[in-house]
């Protein structure tokens, strides 16, 4: 059972690495737009 | 965006801005409002299985992690507005203010994984004679910052689309739809 712990928190932890690029990606692009405007 | 503080009459004023354009920037509204909620719920469904090896899952660990979250969301939407007010006041320093947001979200993100084993072995948390505690102190110690960092979001989000001029009901709705 254990095993299965670990293996879920190492897919879990790339499902939140996935999140956290979505939401780099979007900073990327606000900035653009923010530098867009300036 | 026009007409705002440029004379007596023109302060609050709503800004004039063509019917094209006014639909864009609700679509891309939406669409960060959405991606943002999207980002909190898949963090509230992975928090269940990362602190499961330290925590197991039971009622206590889900029931921590849905009120932990709905109150960083609640706290984040709160000072959110407060934020959106200050540093939002027009479009531009809206989207600036949202970069950052989005920045500081995204480092918050990255961080949860290794935040959850740092928090895992604190000495602190493993000292609490109580379990339910314990677990609602992992959680929130864990899961809180980002939670709220996420909520930011919508309320500057929200205020940018108002900025936009539509009635205030329809805009509102379906951003928060």
């Amino acid at each position: 059972m254990t095993g299965y712990y670990f293996v879920a928190a190492f897919r879990s932890t790339q499902i939140v690495f996935g999140v956290a690029a979505s939401l780099a990606v979007m900073a990327v692009l606000y900035g653009l737009s923010w530098l867009r405007r300036a | 965006m026009t007409g705002r503080g440029k004379s007596a009459e023109g302060v609050g004023r709503v800004p004039v801005v063509s019917g094209a354009a006014v639909t864009v920037g609700l679509v891309i509204a939406n669409a960060t409002v959405f991606v943002s909620s999207f980002c909190i719920m898949v963090i509230e469904l992975v928090a269940g299985r990362l602190i499961a090896k330290y925590l197991g899952s039971s009622l206590y660990t889900w029931t921590s992690i849905i009120g932990v979250v709905l109150a960083g969301i609640a706290i984040g939407n709160a000072v959110g507005g407060r934020l959106a007010d200050r540093f939002g006041t027009d479009r531009r320093s809206a989207r600036r203010l949202l970069a950052l947001l989005f920045i500081l979200s995204a480092v918050i993100s990255a961080v949860i994984s290794w935040y959850n084993d740092v928090v895992g072995h604190m000495g602190l948390l493993l000292s609490l004679q109580s379990w339910p505690l314990r677990v609602a102190s992992h959680i929130t110690l864990v899961f809180f910052p980002p939670s709220a960092m996420l909520g930011l979001i919508t309320p500057v989000v929200a205020k940018m689309a108002l900025d936009l001029g539509r009635k205030t009901g329809r805009t509102i709705g379906s951003i928060y739809a």
